[in-house]
């Protein structure tokens, strides 16, 4: 060993580490937490999915691709479900910053304008209203969109131009989709709070506050809205006052996904694994199940069948699709798939189709049935 | 392994610091900073001062590898003779690479709380020690000023503070090399100095990525090694007067380029190359522990 290199070699060596350290730091998430599950809804005949690049339409009947946008990626991510309505799609997005030397991120909503044909133009674009990433899936109602913000907010956008008409701040990040009835738009935040919110003029008309962070939105029911929480419970709230009239069943673990409403019973799940089936108008306990996956997402009930999309505890965790008696919670069927299912599946016609983290089967249609695979989607060549 | 072993630790104590901080983000990150950096102050200070000594000495050390090019055994010897230990530049790595697990895993520990997705929400969920009510910390407060501690500065602050203060803490551990010396003459001093900007450069630019949460960690974690690095100083001054109070000389006298032409005007001297060596045989013998403090 040539000496002359030794004294050179504890500061060439401490800035190669340090290099390799920031590198490997780089490696770890360029940004923070730039992933997420995939977005995932449909309006009944073509399914949405923001799955991180892009966002594409579905067309199961065709069994092909509708429209995927932007053509190419812009460096921003989408992972809020899209809501569609009138042929018009609205979107956020998880913000892309200005390059390298720009910290600034810019975060975006987008409303796309679906044609006749394939395809899809852009209606308006507002990069200016919302700071921080968007999570929570937008609300259309007439000629208006509402979203809830990273940043605490909740932003009432003109359906037509995407011009701000109000915003309200809550004390935390909005993660759930909004729910409206009879002018009044109700709002789950993460501060532990639910909103209601007059549609027209962002006024508040009433909060209550609960026991837990908030992460799904609002489920709306015959006077009564039901919203899920951390701190173990479903809570049933009065639609005109905000009073809470029960709170159910007290579980060890998270409830995460919001309540499915069918005909007077709520079906629930906690990231525990226990399935709840509860009665709407008190929250007496009707079944449970215990599945052993961490239930995340929202139950889907139809005909008679409730649907659940699980995450399956292993090393490489992986996922399970379960379908249940409604009546006794009894498990009819489960399909395993090869990541876990984190977004609430939708039903189109008679398949019930979920999104993975797999590029190679994107999304996935079983059959409503029986569960058998009826179909399977790729991530597009072009976005991998 | 790696989650089990760091980053799950860090993410627990952050979450136990913000809990008892009065949910506050920056006390938290501040708190373990703190403990982090005495945690690995006994190997920092080791660093440092291994790293001031062989700064002090490395004109001998450039002069010995001169003069003993064609015989390591009496060059070990000599820098035995100095109190300079090749084996300590590796040594002297150690709280270097301790850091960079420090350093990946606080920034792994503050994107999993802060994360703000629901993802990195659910991943959290299993990392949290039963002890922990999480229910009650959910959510993470992530707002502080005009910052939102998952993103990085969005108006150049942090960058600049995390620059300054890393150079003034490099500029602290960097003493100057001596007057008239070269790059050629000391190339570790070289390498040290340039350092001295790189290195700022570099984190300052990463902070205009990373979340402000780490820059927050880059910030503190500088400012506690200034405060070392001006007690090292203290210290080392102090040494240094008692051994010159002592009448102690050092065993090597460099002349560096532009004093050995002094030399040759005054002496009509001798000696071509640019760093004369005078082997002092009669100076009092340095200690070996002298160097290591």
């Amino acid at each position: 060993m040539d000496h002359m290199s030794r004294p050179l070699a504890r500061p060439a060596l401490r800035l190669l580490l340090i290099a390799a350290a920031l590198f490997l730091l780089t490696g770890c998430g360029s940004r923070l937490a730039t992933t997420n599950w995939a977005g995932l809804s449909t309006d009944g005949r073509l399914v949405y999915l923001a799955f991180g690049p892009q966002v594409l339409a579905y067309d199961p009947a065709a069994q092909a691709q509708a429209w995927i946008h932007p053509a190419a990626s812009t460096g921003a991510a989408f992972f809020a479900a899209p809501a569609a309505a009138d042929g018009r799609v609205v979107f956020g997005d998880y913000g892309h910053s200005g390059g390298l030397f720009s910290p600034r991120v810019t975060v975006s909503v987008y409303a796309l304008q679906e044609g006749d044909s394939a395809g899809a133009s852009q209606l308006w674009v507002n990069t200016s209203d919302a700071r921080d990433k968007i999570v929570a899936p937008a609300l259309q109602v007439g000629e208006q969109v509402f979203l809830g913000t990273a940043d605490n907010h909740i932003l009432a956008l003109d359906a037509t131009s995407g011009r701000l008409q109000w915003d309200y701040q809550t004390g935390h990040a909005i993660w759930g989709q909004p729910a409206f009835r009879d002018g009044t738009l109700y709002v789950a935040s993460m501060d532990h709070s639910v909103y209601a919110l007059d549609a027209a003029t962002g006024e508040l008309k009433w909060s209550q506050a609960l026991g837990g962070a908030l992460p799904s939105g609002p489920t709306l029911g015959d006077g009564l809205l039901y919203v899920s929480s951390f701190d173990g419970n479903v809570h049933a709230l009065d639609m005109a006052t905000g009073e809470e009239r029960w709170a159910a069943p007290s579980a060890d673990n998270w409830v995460w996904g919001a309540p499915a409403l069918l005909d007077g019973t709520l079906y629930f799940g906690d990231i525990g694994g226990t399935l709840y089936a509860v009665d709407a108008a008190t929250g007496e306990q009707k079944w449970t199940q215990e599945t052993q996956n961490a239930i995340q997402t929202s139950p889907v009930v139809s005909n008679d069948t409730l649907y659940v999309a699980s995450q399956v505890a292993a090393e490489t965790p992986t996922g399970a699709l379960t379908a249940y008696n409604v009546t006794d919670g009894t498990q009819l069927w489960s399909e395993p798939t090869t990541t876990p299912l984190y977004a609430t599946p939708v039903v189109v016609e008679d398949a019930l189709v979920v999104s993975t983290q797999d590029a190679n089967a994107l999304l996935i249609g079983y059959d409503l049935a029986n569960g058998q695979e009826l179909w399977r989607y790729a991530l597009p060549q072009t976005s991998n | 392994m790696w989650d089990t072993l760091i980053v799950n630790p860090m993410i627990n104590a952050l979450l136990l610091f913000y809990n008892f901080l009065g949910q506050n983000f920056i006390l938290a990150i501040a708190f373990l900073t703190i403990l982090i950096r005495i945690i690995t102050l006994p190997l920092n200070l080791k660093q440092q001062r291994s790293m001031m000594h062989t700064q002090e000495l490395q004109p001998e050390i450039n002069a010995i590898q001169k003069k003993y090019r064609d015989n390591p055994q009496k060059m070990q010897e000599e820098f035995k003779r100095v109190g300079y230990n090749p084996a300590d530049t590796l040594s002297g790595c150690i709280p270097t690479l301790i850091q960079f697990p420090i350093l990946i895993g606080l920034y792994r520990a503050i994107t999993t709380i802060l994360g703000t997705t629901p993802q990195a929400l659910f991943e959290l969920v299993p990392r949290v020690y039963p002890a922990i009510n999480l229910t009650n910390l959910i959510p993470v407060e992530n707002k502080f000023m005009w910052l939102n501690l998952s993103q990085p500065d969005p108006i150049f602050v942090l960058p600049i503070v995390v620059f300054v203060s890393m150079f003034i803490q490099q500029k602290l551990l960097t003493p100057a090399p001596p007057k008239g010396q070269t790059q050629q003459d000391n190339p570790t001093a070289g390498m040290s100095q340039s350092m001295m900007y790189t290195m700022p450069l570099m984190f300052g630019f990463f902070s205009l990525q990373f979340p402000a949460g780490l820059s927050i960690y880059f910030i503190l974690a500088n400012v506690i090694g200034i405060v070392q690095g001006l007690y090292l100083q203290r210290i080392m001054n102090r040494e240094r007067a008692e051994r010159a109070a002592r009448g102690e000389t050092r065993p090597y006298v460099v002349e560096t380029e532009k004093s050995a032409a002094k030399s040759r005007q005054s002496a009509n001297g001798a000696g071509e190359s640019k760093t004369k060596v005078t082997n002092n045989s009669t100076a009092p013998r340095r200690k070996k522990g002298s160097a290591k403090r």
